[in-house]
């Protein structure tokens, strides 16, 4: 059995068994040659990418402080971070339940109202993160439409490797990491254990229940390879997450609630490569990862029970992935493989499961030394709704040996979601309800029989019980610079994505109590255009200026369909009401036009010290709709603009201790109306110990 | 969807009419907090009472009691965000209402009669019922009941003596500025005009 030989072994080979697969040298390429993965599936040099990928170093992670997967997106270009259920992002201004989140190429799953949450991810042991912005449907299928972000974690590259890591600041948030690398001929490992914890922030006082509650919780990763000979490399991955919090809450009729939340989560992921020829590499995953929420609440006064929730959901992919070296200028790689996910809440009415299988294949080809074509396609057969295809094609040309220009149009989509098919929700304090479409006809009906409905607004006749996919296509056309000595690196990219099918919620029934039953059905449609640009510069030995840009303009189709239609108005103070131009359209909830960012990067390796400087734009953002129209206009109450700056310094002693002290949102900016999640200034002290014993050679 | 009863304004303005002498301005009237509570029931669970719909003469521009119920007094009955007309399952007279897609100024005269509608069904009112669909728009975020500006609700009256036209101006009492959500609702502001000269004039 492949996976069981896969479990006892240890460490990875400082080459990586299909480096074959790497584009060989080229008279034109420039002398930096990162290398990614989540392009292709496979190690290549960023520079043979056409398509905007960014890698965030783990040495640029350490140096801006932070802790939790959220604070280093947070800071680049062209990621915005969105707080709802949870901090999640916006690439090119699509939304957080439309983004894959990869952990060494496999996704975590466990969102809340869409939002896969971002600070459940630790830092500790991150090699670096890759962000593919544009649609990877035709490697990853659904959800991999607004772009994929890869966290890639350590493998060992010194024979024996301790870090230890404290971190306390406000709001007694402490930190506290280990992660230990090994190595013994062909068998390495990697083990890592992290403690966050917080007392929590209230910014809302006069509320019951405090803005972030107190909590504590805990990671552990291993991962163990081993290479088999000259030809096989084993490897397993293991991760789990708790996270406990103490809620303190109120009823409707505020009766103070006490109670206890907590998240879990696992990750499992044997695979095997075999790398059969110097033109044959083949790989296997084996990848199962299941989340767990449960919360529940009491009256403080009695004990006596008030709520009692749970949320599970299991998701098992098992692959299989050839990579063939054609030519030395032609590569293909192809994999086959299955989804089997399941769902079980106090929300649904039973575990709810379904599967997908898949195909896909994409082809890296360089016709001359100057231009790359790759083209690719996934075709995705599952059981609860069409099947997708999803092709993409991306070429790439290098006009100069320092500047690639390059253009690539896809195909995204997005599943419906378990919510979207199953729910089964009646909010017990206002008394609406939402339900599933595969479960509303019964429990619409149901609800009738009881004499609960008092009309539909849908006949149920003409309801319709299934949803498509959500599906984009996208154009992505930019080009890079890399100055030769590495000195100035820049990229531009300008992008385009139109999203239909978007499901929505919608008003199916009245009920008697005069609240109304809500499904969802597949309606709108909506652009997100803009241009990014990005810039690295190095002022001196000591000193790295970055810098990034992004312009972001959004709309839903049917609105500008009825502005042109003059249909949309707005009340003036005088209480007439005129007419809105397309002009006064603002666009989508929760985008700004502007975001940008400025960092400054010291680093003196002969005196110790290292700082950096930072500081993060975004422009005035609306919430939603406040002048009764529905629709998001410039006479609308907006989010102010705001700026945040984040400085720290740093300086390492005895070679192996870094003692970093800093302040993230420096100046305090808080906005308790539109951004009710902000906490303000955050002071933190951290020591890193970084021993390491090097390999003999 | 059965509940899409809006019509263009530009259609109604064509057709001025184009007398000698204008005739004089109508009056425009406003009402202030009529309160329309829903019918009581505990959240979640079916209504266990019954709450009256609140009748309103346009005309009078006064508030009738419930024994008006089955006369043709009446314009608008308001209960909660529903407002129904006094036709069809409604009620006994001629009446009839459309929500227009204009601004209340901009509403000249009244669409022929063929055009407007009447109360068919308690899921097919003459003015549309639900967020969006007829004088209200819904905001889940904050849970107020806006007035959709530019949408003006053309009435028959009850006893077919003339037209009005009607612009909701807000939902909760004293009708204030921006409401948050916490204010006392289900009280109707209006503003309104009344015609019962024997032309389709609304200005």
């Amino acid at each position: 059995m492949l996976w069981v030989g896969a479990a006892r072994v240890a460490a990875a080979p400082l080459a990586p068994p299909d480096s074959v697969a790497v584009a060989p040298p080229d008279t034109l390429q420039s002398a930096t040659e990162e290398v990614v993965v989540t392009a292709s599936r496979r190690e290549e040099a960023i520079e043979r990418v056409p398509q905007p990928i960014s890698v965030i170093s783990g040495a640029q992670i350490r140096q801006l402080g932070a802790q939790r997967l959220d604070a280093v997106l947070a800071e680049q270009t062209g990621i915005v971070l969105t707080s709802d259920h949870g901090t999640g992002l916006q690439l090119q201004g699509i939304d957080d339940d439309y983004i894959l989140i990869l952990i060494d190429g496999e996704p975590l799953v466990g969102r809340t109202a869409g939002t896969l949450d971002l600070s459940r991810l630790t830092v500790e042991n991150i090699e670096r993160i890759e962000v593919l912005k544009g649609p990877a449907s035709s490697l990853y299928g659904s959800e991999a439409l607004g772009g994929v972000i890869n966290i890639i974690t350590r493998t060992p590259t010194a024979q024996r490797s301790v870090d230890l890591r404290a971190r306390y600041g406000t709001n007694q948030t402490a930190d506290l990491g280990l992660t230990t690398g090994w190595r013994h001929k062909g068998l390495g490992g990697q083990l890592s254990f992290n403690r966050f914890s917080s007392a929590g922030y209230d910014l809302a006082p006069e509320t019951a229940g405090a803005t972030v509650a107190p909590f504590a919780n805990y990671t552990g990763a291993l991962r163990l390879s081993s290479t088999l000979g000259s030809r096989w490399l084993a490897e397993v991955s293991l991760r789990g997450y708790r996270e406990d919090q103490d809620l303190a809450l109120a009823d409707p009729a505020g009766a103070a609630l006490t109670g206890a939340a907590r998240v879990e989560e696992y990750n499992l992921h044997p695979s095997l490569r075999y790398l059969a020829s110097g033109r044959l590499a083949l790989r296997g995953h084996l990848y199962t990862t299941r989340y767990r929420t449960e919360e529940e609440t009491r009256y403080a006064a009695d004990g006596q029970p008030f709520d009692a929730s749970f949320f599970e959901q299991g998701f098992t992919r098992p692959e299989v992935q050839a990579d063939v070296t054609l030519t030395e200028r032609h590569t293909v790689s192809v994999g086959v493989g299955g989804v089997y996910e399941s769902v079980a809440a106090t929300r649904y009415d039973a575990t709810q499961r379904q599967q997908t299988h898949y195909l896909f294949a994409q082809s890296s080809w360089q016709p001359t030394e100057r231009l790359t074509v790759v083209a690719g396609a996934r075709y995705d057969a599952p059981n609860v709704y069409a099947p997708q295809l999803s092709p993409k094609l991306s070429v790439g040309y290098r006009l100069w040996p320092s500047v690639q220009v390059q253009g690539s149009v896809g195909l995204g989509f997005k599943a419906p979601d378990f919510r979207q098919l199953y729910l089964n929700f009646t909010n017990a304090s206002a008394g609406y309800s939402v339900f599933g479409v595969r479960e509303a006809v019964r429990l619409v009906s149901a609800l009738d029989s009881a004499g609960q409905i008092s009309g539909y607004f849908v006949p149920l006749s003409s309801f319709e019980e299934t949803l498509a996919p959500e599906r984009s296509v996208a154009v992505n056309v930019g080009g890079r610079y890399t100055h030769p000595a590495g000195r100035l690196r820049g990229s531009v990219n300008l992008f385009y994505n139109r999203i239909e099918n978007l499901i929505e919620t919608f008003v199916l029934a009245a009920k008697t109590n005069a609240q109304n039953v809500f499904s969802y059905r597949n309606l709108s449609e909506i652009i997100t255009y803009g241009a990014e640009v990005d810039a690295s510069y190095r002022l001196s030995a000591t000193l790295r200026l970055q810098g990034g840009y992004q312009y972001l303009r959004t709309a839903d189709l049917s609105v500008l369909e009825g502005l042109e239609a003059g249909t949309y108005f707005r009340r003036t103070d005088q209480g007439r009401d005129v007419r809105l131009e397309r002009s006064d359209y603002f666009g989508l909830a929760g985008r700004s036009t502007h975001s940008a960012n400025a960092r400054l990067f010291y680093q003196a390796p002969t005196t110790g010290w290292e700082g950096s400087l930072r500081v993060l734009y975004r422009s005035r953002f609306g919430l939603g709709d406040t002048n009764g129209n529905a629709i998001l206009d410039d006479y609308d109450t907006f989010a102010a603009g705001y700026a945040t700056v984040n400085l720290n310094v740093g300086k390492t002693l005895w070679r192996h201790l870094t003692l970093q002290l800093g302040a993230d949102n420096l100046l305090g900016y808080t906005d308790p109306a539109f951004l009710p999640t902000q906490p303000g200034r955050l002071v933190y002290l951290s020591a890193l110990l970084r021993l390491e014993r090097q390999a003999s050679p | 969807m059965a509940l899409v009863a809006l019509c263009i304004s530009p259609l109604l303005m064509s057709c001025e009419s184009e007398d000698d002498a204008p005739a004089p301005a109508l009056e425009e009237k406003t009402y202030s907090n009529l309160y329309a509570p829903a019918d009581p029931g505990q959240p979640g669970q079916p209504a266990t009472g019954y709450e009256p719909w609140r009748y309103f003469s346009l005309r009078t521009g006064e508030l009738l009691t419930n024994a008006d119920s089955n006369s043709t007094d009446w314009d608008l009955a308001f209960k909660s965000t529903t407002i129904r007309t006094n036709s069809g399952i409604s009620g006994p007279g001629e009446g009839r209402a459309l929500v227009v897609v204009s601004a209340f100024e901009e509403v000249l005269e009244a669409p022929a009669d063929t055009v407007l509608r009447s109360d068919v069904a308690t899921n097919n009112y003459a003015i549309p019922t639900g967020s969006g669909n007829g004088w209200y728009n819904y905001n889940p975020a904050n849970m107020v009941i806006s007035p959709i500006p530019g949408r003006t609700i053309v009435v028959k009256l009850g006893d077919g003596s003339g037209y009005a036209k009607v612009s909701i101006t807000s939902y909760y009492q004293n009708a204030p500025t921006n409401p948050t959500g916490t204010e006392p609702s289900r009280y109707y502001t209006f503003r309104y005009v009344v015609n019962t000269d024997g032309t389709r004039r609304l200005n």
